[in-house]
């Protein structure tokens, strides 16, 4: 190791985030490797290192042998601090190498408020963060992950972006990588191949967007040949996709320290303010026996002692109870627990409780997100008061005496109200543990979060209007005034951070330069509280001459072109603005499951046209 | 319940391990190889794991003390070969201890420190022929200004590459002196700033100054 970087990690809080030697790493020789690929994720290492789709997609790229993908996180400011005073480039963590000198820079997109990060390790990594300055193949920045739904506001630094699940075109796109590589083709050759030939892949630079004398945002104009609309990729037969049976484990404690089981891929819930609801469409699960195995696999390989069943609700599931019967005599055996992240109310009954009571007790959460029936009924959260409060009543009545409620404040047409109902509903759980409650030696705990609703691309709510921040203020400040329950823990999200994620979601490209911007005020690790510098992004927004309500505030209407609709997953134009309108007129829309198919049109997706409801 | 004590090393990247995330690390190793470590009952169990000794994170060293109970009757064939091959890189057993030796008896450990400050080897040599070096120390009540020379049992200063090589033994348990005091020592007498140093873990001694195991 250079003397320089022992140095560095000797003064740093945590270094063995940034030293890797994890048991799982992939190492290779790099005499037969003809593509090196940089796996970056905008975030620290704890947080990067939990993530599912990082764990997927390093394995994906390193089952081809001309591959060697390795990995590299945001460094925390203290690691940043010294990396820049030793003039020391960003490197990856399995050879220790500059990522400048890879081929492929991946990032994973997560979350909005980590762009500022993914301009940051490109400027560490001394490569030019505008792709126009980069001019060679080599340094090809890609990126994929749900903040793809609209790759906006990252299109003037990111090369290319892969929609959809990651598997196979993370593959083929690697293969032409390698051709392109090898004969010497110019940048622009490689991505106007790319763009022609594989599905799923958008190069921005091929796309132009226009704005009209308002100054919004009115179509894009693409260069011949280009497809005018990137449709997402999605992978039909889980069962036969490619999941790793070796992750890496770290070695310093992470966020999510366990075996990550997807046990399906998207939701038939239709949420109306949900992205990923919508986005990961159509539905496709695995069968237990498969996860059983992969379970296995990883329970062996890992030493954990946790399995997450993960998924965007996994109580939907329907092979939960044949997978859960599976695991259990497997898991206790070895002392193996198994959690489910989150629950449905009224998929809580009396047979899930005793088979979670086998496992280890792990919290309860539950999401009514609104209020009010009024309310549930406008966003499409089909749970009613009653499913909670049974939910409720027969966890109490098994020795759980935690609970944590998620609710969302500022949703389209919210009253007083329907806020007055995030209160009645705490106080009616609390009551219910006294009446109900078998372990009465410990006191309740309610933990009730209610965060600011957010307008998300691909979602029935793409169109709503946000909260102004006074609004959003004078809520938060009424709902901590009838939020004085004993009993019961209230939080709640900053309103700043809340609108500044609307911006950075609903943005067009004008934004890349107010994330240019901000970053270069000094801007990063915006998610973090501690490092959120609201001067620099409100001064960015003033360079740019924009504003986040500009991006957050408004309501576009149905017929005004959308910074990403040429970016299709799958649900249909059609199902999207019927979904809106039902919302106005509060009518609930049934699960794909007990009302029958809702022609949503993610199903044209799958072969045969039908999804895994 | 089986108990072992094991010798291993720590080097590589794998220095930058803390004391308790090795403790995880060594689990997870037990786990892969289908053995389970005990636990103590009580509300909250804790797995009878043990490292003598906490090394500062950074330090490597090739005199790390490990023991514990195994939920097991006898130790699996191959057993250290199959320990070595599920733990990281830098995680390196090397034999069993047959021995359940207090570690209260622990008394010093030798370092070897590796340190490029620009300093004369007969400077630093002179500096611990003196009887006191005062030098602001964390103690269990906060810092205060200590003296450590009574706590360096040895010392020796030699040149070695670009820097100096310090063999030192200093006290451990119960009254112990960190090796980056000496070098702290060194940066405040002869008025040096930092440079790069590294620290390595030589031998743990008992309190008569026997090698400990």
């Amino acid at each position: 190791m250079r003397k320089d970087l022992e140095t560095a990690l000797q003064r740093v809080q945590k270094p063995a985030r940034y030293v890797g030697g994890e048991y799982g790493q992939i190492k290779k020789d790099l005499s037969r490797i003809e593509v090196r690929a940089a796996f970056c994720f905008p975030d620290v290492y704890e947080i990067g290192m939990s993530n599912l789709g990082m764990k997927i997609l390093y394995g994906v790229y390193n089952t081809l042998d001309y591959v060697w993908c390795e990995r590299c996180f945001a460094p925390w400011p203290d690691m940043e601090a010294e990396l820049r005073d030793r003039k020391i480039p960003l490197y990856a963590l399995e050879s220790g190498d500059p990522v400048k000198e890879f081929d492929v820079i991946a990032f994973s997109l997560s979350y909005e408020l980590s762009y500022t990060n993914l301009l940051n390790m490109l400027d560490l990594s001394g490569v030019p963060v505008y792709a126009r300055d980069r001019k060679e193949l080599k340094n090809l920045v890609i990126a994929g992950g749900c903040c793809a739904a609209n790759p906006e506001p990252l299109a003037d630094f990111v090369d290319v972006f892969l929609l959809g699940d990651g598997e196979e075109v993370s593959v083929e796109f690697l293969a032409l990588y390698r051709e392109a590589k090898a004969q010497g083709w110019s940048k622009d050759a490689f991505l106007r191949k790319a763009a022609k030939e594989i599905r799923g892949v958008y190069v921005p630079t091929f796309y132009t967007p226009q704005y009209d004398e308002n100054g919004d945002f009115s179509g894009l104009t693409v260069e011949d040949g280009i497809p005018a609309t990137v449709e997402k990729r999605v992978v039909l037969d889980l069962d036969n996709m490619y999941f790793p049976d070796s992750i890496v484990v770290p070695s310093t404690q992470v966020v999510h320290d366990r075996v990550m089981l997807e046990v399906m891929r998207g939701c038939m819930r239709g949420c109306r303010f949900c992205q990923a609801g919508h986005a990961y469409r159509p539905i496709r699960e695995k069968s237990p026996e498969t996860l059983f195995r992969q379970a296995k696999a990883l329970v062996e390989m890992t030493g954990y002692e946790e399995i997450s069943l993960t998924s965007l609700s996994t109580t939907d599931y329907r092979g939960l109870d044949e997978l859960l019967k599976l695991l259990e005599p497997y898991c206790s055996a070895r002392h193996v627990d198994v959690a489910l992240p989150s629950q449905r109310a009224d998929a809580f009954n009396e047979e899930l409780v005793q088979q979670l009571e086998k496992m280890r007790r792990t919290g309860l959460t539950f999401a009514p997100e609104a209020g009010t029936q009024r309310l549930r009924n406008v966003i499409n959260k089909n749970i009613r008061e009653e499913d909670i409060y049974n939910a409720c009543r027969i966890a109490f009545e098994h020795g759980w005496n935690s609970v944590k409620l998620y609710f969302m404040m500022g949703l389209p047409t919210e009253t007083d109200e329907d806020l007055d109902g995030i209160a009645r509903i705490s106080r009616t759980v609390v009551d219910l543990w006294r009446k109900h409650s078998t372990n009465k030696k410990r006191p309740v705990r309610v933990s009730t979060s209610v965060a600011v609703f957010v307008p998300k691309p691909c979602s029935p709510f793409q169109w709503e209007a946000m909260d102004s921040a006074e609004e959003i203020a004078r809520k938060q400040e009424y709902l901590k005034s009838i939020m004085k329950i004993k009993n019961v823990d209230f939080s709640w999200h900053d309103s700043y951070t809340s609108i500044l994620e609307a911006a950075l979601a609903r943005g067009d490209r004008r934004l890349c330069d107010v994330v240019y911007a901000a970053w270069k005020h000094g801007c990063k690790f915006d998610s973090w509280d501690e490092y959120l510098n609201r001067e620099g992004w409100d001064q960015a927004f003033l360079d740019c001459g924009l504003t986040r309500e500009y991006y957050a505030q408004r309501a576009p209407e149905f017929s005004a072109v959308l910074p990403w609709d040429h970016i299709f997953h799958g649900v249909s134009r059609e199902y999207m603005e019927r979904e809106a309108r039902l919302a106005k007129e509060e009518i609930a829309t049934p699960d794909c499951r007990s009302g029958g198919c809702n022609a949503c049109g993610a199903a044209c997706l799958m072969e045969g046209g039908f999804c895994h409801v | 319940m089986y108990k072992v004590r094991a010798l291993f090393q720590k080097g590589g990247t794998a220095k930058y391990i803390s004391h308790l995330d090795l403790m995880q690390v060594f689990r997870r190793a037990f786990s892969r190889m289908g053995l389970r470590l005990c636990y103590s009952g009580g509300f909250h169990p804790h797995m009878q794991m043990n490292i003598l000794l906490p090394l500062s994170t950074g330090f490597s060293s090739q005199c790390e003390i490990l023991e514990l109970e195994l939920d097991a009757t006898h130790l699996p064939d191959n057993f250290l070969y199959q320990l070595n091959r599920a733990l990281p890189e830098g995680i390196t057993v090397t034999s069993l201890i047959d021995s359940d030796r207090a570690p209260k008896f622990i008394g010093a450990a030798e370092y070897e420190i590796y340190t490029e400050l620009p300093a004369a080897v007969d400077a630093v040599t002179e500096l611990f022929s003196r009887e006191e070096l005062i030098v602001n120390k964390r103690t269990k009540r906060g810092h205060s200004d200590t003296n450590i020379i009574p706590l360096v049992k040895a010392f020796r200063a030699e040149q070695q590459d670009e820097g100096m090589l310090l063999t030192v033994t200093v006290s451990q348990g119960n009254e112990s002196l960190n090796p980056e005091y000496i070098i702290a020592a060194i940066e405040k007498y002869l008025e040096l700033s930092p440079a790069y140093t590294t620290y390595h873990r030589k031998e743990v001694f008992d309190t008569e100054g026997k090698v400990f195991r």
